[in-house]
């Protein structure tokens, strides 16, 4: 009995090798190699994406920090300008007030449709902050100093300041 | 279509609200002495196209918003029909954002809300 159970089990185990011996092709021994090949390319691929979307984050990064920069430089000469009544420095502020607040519109229209929420936020500051600090006397011999002005001015400015740094 | 070039026929460098702001290149200036002649001047249904970056460098809100917004305050014309009469023309992509502070002005401006008072050239 015993005998006969073994018999059938190295007759099955015949009966498989067999079938696997006639189940080899002509790929077979480069299954390994085909599989390493595509294990690369796949990690390539990942690592490609990967490092793209890495440099694209930094672009954005140094894009948004240029912001933050040009907006503190407004603020500070905002500030000056409309804590004092009009003076001799007048004429050249005013001249860098107007052209950095172009640039600052210049650089929100450059910022991409991926970071939308916030391209909303700075267009709205822009405009609001363009209308506060090149308003009223603006440019006028006869401007009077308005401390209440250049308060409003840096709240805006620390407000966005504080936004941007957050969304980093 | 008329032509309104501000660089070339009002000033390069517009500056300040009124006339006693110190100077002749004031909003009041331009739409008294430029915008608002040009516009009575235009026949029915003719458009005034006005080129604001030709020379210009910028402009302050306080130019804008008393040289465009100011012909529908003082009750010149409403702001429909100044919308409907005027284009506003650039080369330079950066002076959208102007376009955009005049047209929004107009919009915001009350109709005949204020007496005109010319004021006088500072001295």
């Amino acid at each position: 009995m015993t005998n006969e159970k073994l018999r059938v089990s190295i007759d099955l185990l015949n009966a498989t090798l067999l079938r696997q011996e006639n189940n080899v092709n002509v790929f077979t021994p480069y299954i390994p190699i085909i599989a390493v090949i595509i294990g690369s390319i796949a990690a390539y691929c990942f690592t490609r994406y990967h490092w793209s979307y890495s440099e694209k984050k930094k672009i954005e990064a140094e894009h948004l920090g240029k912001i933050s920069t040009l907006i503190s430089d407004i603020e500070k000469i905002s500030i000056g300008y409309w804590i004092e009544a009009h003076n001799k420095d007048d004429v050249e502020n005013e001249i860098y007030i107007k052209s950095k607040i172009k640039l600052l519109a210049k650089y929100v229209k450059n910022i991409g449709k991926e970071q939308e929420s916030k391209k909303n936020d700075l267009n709205d500051f822009a405009s609001n902050l363009y209308d506060l600090v090149t308003g009223d006397d603006f440019e006028s011999h006869n401007r009077m100093a308005s401390k209440s002005k250049a308060g409003l001015i840096s709240f805006l400015c620390a407000d966005i300041l504080a936004n941007i740094s957050s969304h980093k | 279509m008329k032509t309104l070039n501000i660089g070339k026929d009002f000033s390069v460098d517009p500056i300040g609200r009124f006339r006693s702001d110190g100077d002749k290149r004031s909003g009041e200036a331009f739409r008294e002495d430029f915008l608002k002649p040009t516009l009575q001047s235009l026949a029915q249904n003719e458009i005034l196209e006005i080129i604001i970056d030709d020379g210009v460098e910028s402009y302050g809100s306080s130019f804008l918003s008393e040289g465009f917004a100011g012909m529908v305050k003082y009750g010149y014309i409403t702001k429909e029909e100044l919308l409907k009469k005027i284009e506003i023309k650039y080369t330079n992509e950066d002076f959208e954002f102007f376009k955009k502070k005049i047209l929004e002005y107009i919009a915001a401006a009350k109709y005949n809300s204020k007496v005109y008072v010319p004021t006088q050239p500072y001295v």
